[in-house]
């Protein structure tokens, strides 16, 4: 597994960024790829890509003060499987 | 000053060790411990000063707990040590305060539902005793 989407997971369980309590995806995305190189970069975004899509993150658009965002949080009924990813 | 989301909350690890500065740079260590690290943005996400962080990554450096990258443009990045016997103690404590977070978290969830579940059984009685009865309106006495 990619060594940021595993910091992104990481992130996210230890600071309970769990159901209901979301964060902005461009905010905790940029900050853990904007050191990769390009390489490393592309095996994100399509690790990233199958991790949504086998609902590991809950992914709604909210609303804010300059129209919406795409925010993420963990999916709870998959915690044990998330927490095995970052062992 | 913004409010808003922000990156600096206490995580897992500091509610167990303390939430003091060096603990939070440490907590910030731990979670990108594959990453590449720069002092600044480290500074900037929770949120304390350039010339502190600075300071406590210097003195990580000196303890062996941080060790230097690589360079990109002007910017010099920072790697966690994991070869380090306390930097692997501390990871150990990190993944069990993650796996304490996901258990807890199940635990909630197990009671919600059975609190779901005990109310309809409620209802259920209420209905069959009325029933029981025959004290329900609509029935000619």
């Amino acid at each position: 597994m990619n060594a940021a989407l595993k910091a992104v997971l990481a992130t996210m369980l230890n600071k309970h960024y769990i159901g209901g309590k979301h964060i902005p995806e461009d905010k905790i995305v940029k900050s853990k790829t904007q050191w990769l190189q390009k390489h490393e970069l592309d095996e994100f975004e399509t690790e990233y890509k199958q991790a949504v899509n086998s609902e590991l993150f809950i992914r709604l658009k909210k609303r804010t003060g300059k129209g919406s965002d795409w925010h993420i949080s963990l999916n709870p009924r998959k915690l044990k499987e998330i927490y095995e990813m970052i062992k | 000053m913004k409010k808003g989301v922000n990156m600096g909350e206490t995580g897992a690890f500091c509610e167990v060790y303390g939430n003091t500065i060096r603990n939070q740079v440490l907590e910030y260590l731990l979670e990108n411990k594959d990453l590449d690290v720069a002092v600044g943005d480290m500074a900037k996400e929770l949120r304390i000063s350039k010339p502190k962080a600075y300071e406590i990554i210097s003195d990580f450096e000196k303890k062996k707990y941080v060790k230097k990258s690589r360079i990109v443009g002007k910017t010099r990045l920072y790697l966690l040590n994991k070869e380090s016997k306390r930097i692997k103690l501390f990871l150990r404590d990190f993944m069990e305060c993650l796996r304490l977070v996901s258990e807890e978290y199940a635990e909630n969830e197990k009671n919600t539902a059975v609190k779901k579940n005990g109310k309809k059984q409620v209802s259920r009685t209420f209905l069959n005793g009325s029933e029981a009865q025959g004290t329900m309106s609509g029935e000619a006495h």
